[in-house]
């Protein structure tokens, strides 16, 4: 289009007046002039009027051919009937709302869903050229120990520089440490962290690796952006101040460029040399081991590297899977296999396929709810247009074309799908980043919506709507213009005969409903489940205290604060008080142990517990063979569970037999196997005497809060730093459970988002079929019809509908459940209350959502139905 | 003869008994053209001068021609001023522009070309 017709276009939409007068100008100028012609040529003035008149021809017809000619014109029509559809819908506000509102939520679900899973499962490290860089993972088990990773990075050719990321100790809450008085996130990093990834600073310099010398730490911290400007209040002078981390003194030597918060899905505060590590823990054998010996267990390290220019994944791979090799035989270690994959936000790749079937099980869930949506706009739509099809014949007897008034309930449809589709944009634009972030805490995850993902959504919207409101508006226009008419309404035998559209459109949406409301339920029993299942000890009533030390205090002073407060609380409380190195289903701790009989190199790996001696007793976990732990036995006696003592001492008793850790110690007793470590599984536990390695927690059976206080209280007594934390075991199951219990939150949501639909559907429908049907009821209210059988016969016409969903949804829920149960720990399949249920539910919500129009049916007068005409 | 479909444009009985459609529709652009090519004119004066120097072949519907000063101005062929006509009114007075004057020569070169040719072919 030409520069010039833009304008004049635009002038003609915007200046409607001014060009409207111009052509009124022009003609009456014509016609003027004509006359003059007419008169010179000897017309009398009012024949020559005429004359020129009648040359004119049809004044008005030729001005709307000339107005409806141009681009501004389809413009204009097309505002009209917007605006006209906007007056309608507005005329009916709870069907707009309801309408909108339902796409809303179906396209705002199902791109939040998939936005999230896009930004967890695949969302690539924020450094430069992040396709560049790959994670090294272990094919079965733990990648490379921090030693492995070294002897990579000094002999592989494939890579131009390989990171080590991880916590302190292993498990991940040791990622927080202390910064001054609040707790911070805190990575620790190989000295090239920031320069082979290629992350920029704001101020002052990234780690080097002279700061990473494991013979001589550093003790530098790189603060992230957001710390230091809510820590620091953004200080330009930040660079080379002292600040504290668990009360040992770091200087601060940079501050990293403005929106990077580390490489991990949770946002990370601050980031320090890996070796000083050995700062924060000094004299801690085990810290020093994890960073130097080449077996180090710890599979949390993560371990990335940067492919060298040119370099595929494949031939990098390769290399290093030939170092890994020759690594582990000179190491003595047994074979162990790694793969690379391009670096991705999520931590663990063991977790991923769990993570994958998660996601793809709530990405399913809401493209049901959408489809719910659709039908239901559909069904909607549906009932409308049939309501109005007296409106439409009405203006076709008017001598509206048929395009026309097509064009017209288009608008309407597309008007419905864009408002529908601006909900959903911003149901996608703030829910999955404060929903994450809700259940996970602060993370370094963006969520921006998939273009893609959205555009699909608003196009199956757009379509849907599209497809139920032309179907109606073309068949309406179709009907006889008479027969529209006089009939008022449907015919009156169409109800009862065969299964319509909008029948089918129910059923649908009653087993979709159904569908998710029996996955919702079938969820939360599996997680009731597991939280009432035996796990062989008792969990209930069990409260878990937590005593914070800043964590670079030395042993020994640990230990006298240990002591002390052992002794000083057993002589403050009345119940029944034990310790333990960690509290049962928290962190899980593994040591290895040789037999006497078997080389210097120790081979086993066991679960670890530390207890004191009145732990079994609180948890009542029963001894099955020997004795339990006495106060005499010293640091050397050790207890093994059930399983342990089947597979190490096959065939044998344990008892007396002697095992070597750190030290020698002898078996003096059997436990039996309880889920102490994990929910789901039973591994090996060793159980140790509570001694010298960090502050042990204490387990109170039904503490109240005044013994809680008073413990406290000694504890602060003992050391002023100390920070107690209050927890429950019962609290650590449901964090074992924790994600099966998201996804059943979810479920649930969406289950009772698809049981509101569906009965909005249902009523929708059904009040509509009673307006359309009032002459029908009234005739059959004359003939004597009590409104008990007025109600039956609507209740009849929707049980057919909802009887034949649930049917449907029935099938669909079993094949899902046992889906579910292959996947997810806890589910169970086919479950008959859980199925009766929800079925009685939605049975309920139908009839009711029925019965509410049918009443209102009874009540319709016959005299007044009958002249409703 | 013309065909029996066929209808005038617009609403007002128009134009000529022996000229189709597409030939009007066609040539009616050229003509205002060439009427334009002269002087400036206001749409009864196109109309007129048609009329006259085609010694009444063409007759010019009014609708029509405004139609047609439409299309032509949004394609920048003719552009209009409201000057004062003898009559001493405003009127709409049409005239064009450089590109309505190369494409007054393209149309007429192109006439002439098929002209000829549906001459030669008549008389060989």
């Amino acid at each position: 289009m030409s520069l010039n017709a833009i304008r004049s276009g635009l002038r003609g939409l915007f200046r409607k007046d001014a060009v409207e007068r111009d052509l009124d100008d022009e003609i009456a100028q014509y016609i003027e002039i004509a006359t003059h012609e007419h008169i010179r040529a000897g017309l009398s003035p009012e024949a020559a009027r005429r004359a020129a008149r009648v040359e004119f021809g049809g004044v008005e017809a030729a001005k709307e051919d000339i107005r409806s000619w141009g681009w501004e014109s389809v413009v204009e029509s097309l505002i009209r009937d917007l605006g006209y559809a906007w007056r309608v819908l507005r005329g009916s506000p709870s069907y707009a709302i309801v309408a909108i509102t339902t796409l809303g939520i179906g396209i705002g679900l199902t791109t939040s869903v998939v936005t999230a899973s896009h930004a967890v499962l695949d969302q690539r490290w924020p450094v430069a050229d992040p396709t560049r860089v790959v994670t090294i993972v272990g094919r079965r088990g733990p990648g490379l120990s921090p030693a492995e990773a070294r002897y990579v990075a000094a002999h592989s050719t494939t890579l131009s520089g390989l990171v080590i990321v991880r916590c302190l100790a292993g498990a991940n809450d040791e990622c927080q440490l202390g910064l001054e008085d609040g707790p911070v996130r805190a990575d620790f990093v190989s000295g090239n962290y920031f320069t082979a990834l290629g992350v920029g600073m704001e101020l002052g310099r990234g780690l080097s690796s002279d700061d990473d010398e494991l013979t001589a730490p550093r003790a530098v911290v790189v603060l992230s952006d957001a710390a230091w400007r809510s820590r620091y209040g953004a200080d330009s002078t930040i660079i080379g101040r002292r600040v504290r981390i668990d009360d040992v003194p770091f200087t601060v030597v940079g501050v990293a460029k403005s929106g990077f918060a580390g490489t991990r899905m949770e946002r990370e505060d601050v980031w320090l040399p890996l070796s000083a590590m050995m700062l924060l823990r000094p004299g801690r054998q085990d810290v020093r081991d994890q960073l130097t010996d080449p077996s180090s267990d710890h599979s949390d390290a993560s371990i990335a590297a940067r492919l060298a220019p040119g370099v595929t994944i494949a031939r990098a791979e390769s290399e290093i899977r030939t170092l890994n090799r020759r690594f582990r035989s000179e190491n003595a270690l047994d074979d162990r296999d790694v793969s690379l994959t391009t670096a991705t936000l999520f931590p663990n790749p063991a977790k991923l396929r769990t993570a994958k079937a998660e996601f793809a099980l709530m990405v399913t869930a809401v493209v049901l709810v959408l489809m719910l949506a659709c039908a239901n706009v559909g069904n909607l739509l549906l009932a409308r247009a049939a309501a109005r099809r007296r409106e439409i014949a009405v203006r076709l007897a008017m001598g509206a074309s048929r395009g026309r008034v097509v064009r017209q309930l288009l608008a309407e449809s597309l008007l419905l799908a864009a408002m529908g589709g601006l909900i959903g944009l911003f149901i996608a634009l703030v829910l999955p980043g404060a929903l994450m972030t809700q259940i996970n805490g602060p993370l370094s995850l963006r969520f921006t919506p998939d273009a893609l993902v959205i555009s699909i959504a608003l196009a199956l919207v757009t379509l849907s709507c599209l497809a139920f409101g032309l179907a109606p508006a073309l068949h309406a226009t179709r009907a006889g213009v008479s027969a529209a008419l006089k009939s008022g309404a449907a015919p009156m035998s169409r109800s009862s005969s065969r299964p319509s559209l909008r029948g089918s459109l129910l059923a649908i949406q009653i087993a979709i409903s159904l569908l998710l409301l029996v996955n919702a339920a079938v969820l939360v029993r599996g997680i009731q489940r597991g939280r009432e299942s035996d796990l062989g000890f008792r969990s209930r009533g069990v409260t878990v205290l937590a005593f914070d030390l800043p964590a670079s205090d030395v042993p020994s002073r640990i230990r006298s604060f240990t002591r002390q407060l052992m002794m000083d609380s057993r002589s403050t409380s009345g119940t029944t008080i034990a310790y333990a190195g960690s509290a049962p289903l928290d962190r899980a701790q593994y040591a290895r142990f040789r037999l006497p009989s078997e080389s210097a190199k120790a081979s086993h790996v066991t679960a670890t517990l530390d207890i004191s001696k009145e732990f079994l007793d609180l948890l009542a976990i029963p001894i099955v063979a020997g004795r339990d732990l006495i106060e005499s036995d010293g640091d050397n006696a050790v207890l093994v569970n059930e399983s342990m003592a089947r597979d190490v001492w096959p065939g044998e008793s344990p008892l007396g037999k002697t095992l070597i850790d750190t030290v020698e110690r002898r078996v003096v007793g059997v436990v039996r196997d309880a889920n102490l470590v994990h929910i789901d599984r039973i591994d090996h536990l060793m159980l140790r005497p509570v001694g010298a390695r960090g502050v042990p927690v204490m387990l109170v059976r039904g503490a109240s809060p005044a013994i809680i206080q008073s413990v406290a209280a000694v504890a602060e007594r003992l050391d002023s730093r100390v920070h107690v934390r209050v927890d429950s075991v019962a609290a650590n199951v449901d964090r074992q459970l924790g994600d099966l219990g998201m996804i059943a939150a979810l479920a649930g949501v969406l289950g009772l988002i698809a049981l509101v639909l569906a009965s909005v559907g249902v009523f929708g429908v059904f009040a509509y079929v009673v307006q359309q049907r009032t002459r029908e009821i009234g005739i059959r209210t004359a003939l004597g019809a009590s409104s008990t059988q007025v109600i039956t016969l609507m209740l009849r016409d929707s049980a057919r509908s909802i009887g034949a969903g649930i049917i449907t949804g029935f099938a669909a829920a079993v094949g899902v459940s046992r889906l579910l149960q292959s996947e997810l720990f806890g589910a169970t399949p086919f479950d008959p209350v859980v199925f009766g249920a929800t079925a009685a539910v939605l049975a309920i919500a139908g009839a009711l959502a029925t019965f509410i129009p049918a009443r209102r049916a009874a009540r319709i007068d016959p005299t007044t139905a009958l002249r409703d005409e | 003869m013309p065909p029996s479909s066929w209808r005038p444009h617009g609403t007002g009985d128009t134009i000529v008994s022996d000229v189709s459609t597409d030939v009007i529709q066609g040539t009616l652009d050229m003509l205002i053209l060439k009427s334009l090519s002269l002087e400036p004119m206001h749409g009864f004066g196109i109309a007129r001068r048609i009329e006259q120097i085609s010694k009444g072949v063409f007759k010019v519907n009014p609708g029509s021609l405004m139609l047609a000063f439409k299309r032509m101005e949004r394609a920048s062929l003719i552009a209009s001023d409201w000057l004062t006509t003898e009559h001493n009114r405003r009127g709409k007075f049409y005239r064009l522009t450089e590109k309505g004057r190369r494409q007054l020569k393209a149309e007429t070169q192109e006439w002439s070309r098929r002209a000829a040719a549906i001459a030669r072919l008549l008389e060989a």
